[in-house]
């Protein structure tokens, strides 16, 4: 069981799914109904966002190289535009290509479209911001943290509680701090690996770019006090329920931790985040992938110890081969080596301005745009194909916001006949890093990582009714 | 209108940084003092989503399919294996022993009087429908890899 402190912080910092449930439809009307006269009137009148019920949703199917079970409805949820879902209980949404930077710059992924992706199917839906406490604990000693688990009934291993904020003290104590960062899912493009394999079946839109303002990591750290002997620093969020699979931990190394940049965000592109994107506060560690960015932050643990293996998130799940490349050759053989956890992003570049199918017009100008990113060393070069990689033109960067964010591009082409165009992007970082472009060296049993040079099949027909420039 | 009211009166008045920062974040309707361009609200957040869990199994046996319905979806959305690819029935069986073994849904299984038959006839529904086929399924696998349950 729960020691009663930690019950006790829970309770406050959120209405479970649960009580929700067991309240019921009528229980949540009284909830709402009860205030929603004074909602004009009381500035501190809760809000219930909806969405309204959509029993027949678009569906739309995702084209992977491997056919699957791959429809997808495309539905609205609280705070988001229609987006593709690809579960349910938790959500997991994904953004279509053409949504993923139409924010500001053309640069930007706007909240109501950045993708969504949880692990528990308990998550928070009713949070008080005046309430929420983020704790900052010291577990000491060498033996691993190990978390609390009503399954087994193991109690959490023993902290010491150093300092507790409310989101008032996180704006108020410290330095306001920005940072434009990539916020990319481990398994993005999981679907289009080949052989294929179990989970997220995710098309290329499980990632994002926003502007992220809130407090450096470090600040609060030092603030908390961080000892010499600190050697990892774990971070915890709202989303579980006690009798609910592996609680949802992450850690990253105190170097890491104290760099300046790694933040703990309560905005996102200027306002308050998502509920479903983190609401009220969530980690933001640029340039690694989007498994660190924990969302509902609410614990962060300056740990003794550097063996994660008690964290399911870091010593089971989220690994790759530790290999040298983190890939295995051939695709689908058998790897039984040691393993890391994923820790860095690899360059990629997408086309967001056209998705397969596109038709364009013969002879006349098309302009393709999109986006790169990399790990954080900045994109120095984009470069655009449009006849399958045979040749490569260098497209025009947009706006620089730093080296987390994304890099928008444009280029120019003009389809000479009518037919097919395999339209292709590739991305180089400032450190020299490319994208690869045989997928058969970029695959692992998991679907990680992936970053391989994709593709985008369009017609040019010599007729049609719009001008596409 | 008000926020430019504020900070030009005040610029009038001795223009003192520190106190245009005041003036314009006294004009948001929560009145906090830290706004610095971003507003955040007091007020309770919360989402409404239930409505929007409808994934069903609705293809193949509809007794198989409320089975699996029944078992998979106390935990988690249909959608969830609904999504997969087309997995070999070794595969599936391999995720029915992860919900109950990593996940530990093996727990509320025991609880639940969930029994390996039921467990065989939502691997042979996922297979059948979802996979591969269930010309190749192993019924002996999920037993011998969960043991403790009721046959």
């Amino acid at each position: 069981m729960r020691n009663d402190d930690e019950q006790d912080a829970r309770n406050r910092n959120m209405n479970r799914r649960g009580f929700l449930r067991k309240a019921g439809a009528l229980g949540l009307a009284g909830l709402a109904g009860g205030q929603a006269l004074k909602a004009v009137a009381d500035p501190d009148a809760p809000r219930v966002i909806t969405a309204p019920d959509q029993p027949n949703p678009p569906i739309v199917t995702q084209n992977f190289p491997v056919a699957g079970n791959d429809e997808r409805p495309i539905v609205q949820y609280p705070e988001k535009r229609p987006l593709i879902r690809v579960t349910s209980r938790p959500p997991q949404l994904e953004t279509p290509m053409t949504m993923l930077a139409d924010g500001k710059h053309g640069t930007l992924t706007a909240n109501d479209a950045f993708f969504v992706r949880y692990h528990n199917s308990e998550i928070p839906l009713s949070i008080d911001p005046k309430l929420f406490r983020l704790e900052v604990k010291v577990h000491t000693g060498a033996d691993p943290y190990v978390p609390a688990d009503a399954a087994t009934g193991t109690d959490a291993s023993p902290t010491t509680t150093v300092l507790t904020l409310s989101l008032d003290d996180l704006q108020d104590q410290f330095d306001k701090f920005s940072i434009v960062a990539v916020n990319q899912c481990s398994g993005n493009s999981r679907g289009e690996e080949n052989p294929r394999m179990p989970g997220g079946q995710l098309a290329n839109g499980a990632v994002g770019c926003a502007r992220w303002t809130g407090v450096r990591l470090k600040d609060v750290l030092a603030k908390a006090g961080i000892s010499a002997t600190a050697q990892q620093v774990l971070f915890n969020g709202l989303d579980r329920e006690d009798d609910e699979p592996p609680d949802f931990i992450k850690a990253i190394p105190v170097a890491r931790a104290m760099d300046g940049e790694v933040m703990l965000a309560y905005a996102m592109n200027g306002e308050e985040l998502p509920m479903l994107n983190g609401y009220p506060l969530r980690l933001v560690v640029p340039g690694w992938f989007g498994t660190y960015h924990v969302k509902h932050l609410n614990e962060i643990i300056m740990s003794e110890s550097n063996d994660l293996s008690k964290l399911f998130y870091m010593g089971t799940a989220y690994r790759i081969p530790d290999n040298g490349t983190g890939y295995i050759t051939p695709p689908g053989a058998p790897y039984s080596g040691p393993m890391k956890p994923i820790t860095r992003m690899k360059v990629r570049s997408f086309i967001t301005s056209h998705t397969d199918g596109a038709i364009v017009r013969t002879g006349h100008k098309v302009r393709a745009k999109g986006i790169a990113f990399d790990g954080g060393d900045g994109i120095k070069m984009v470069e655009f194909s449009s006849d399958g990689g045979t040749t490569w033109n260098t497209a025009m960067l947009g706006p620089d916001l730093g080296k987390y964010a994304f890099r928008a591009w444009t280029i120019r082409f003009t389809p000479a006949a009518d037919g097919a165009y395999a339209l292709m992007v590739r991305a180089t970082s400032n450190s020299g890093e490319t994208q690869p472009t045989d997928p058969a060296l970029n695959w692992n049993p998991s679907g990680y990582m992936r970053n391989v040079v994709e593709t985008v099949k369009v017609t040019a027909v010599s007729s049609m009714g719009d001008n596409d420039d | 209108m008000t926020k430019r009211f504020f900070g030009k009166t005040l610029l009038a008045a001795g223009g003192f940084a520190a106190l245009i920062a005041v003036g314009v974040t006294a004009a948001n309707a929560d009145g906090r003092h830290h706004d610095r361009g971003i507003h955040l609200s007091d007020r309770p957040k919360t989402i409404v989503i239930d409505n929007l869990d409808t994934a069903m199994f609705t293809k193949g046996d509809p007794a198989a399919a409320a089975v699996a319905q029944a078992i998979c979806g106390d935990c988690h959305s249909t959608d969830y294996p609904t999504t997969q690819p087309k997995l070999s029935c070794k595969t599936w069986a391999a995720e029915i022993v992860k919900m109950g073994k990593t996940f530990r849904a093996g727990i509320p299984w025991q609880e639940d009087g969930v029994t390996y038959t039921q467990l065989n006839t939502i691997l042979v529904y996922l297979a059948d429908n979802y996979g591969e086929g269930s010309a190749s399924c192993d019924l002996t696998a999920i037993k011998t890899a969960v043991p403790g349950l009721l046959d």
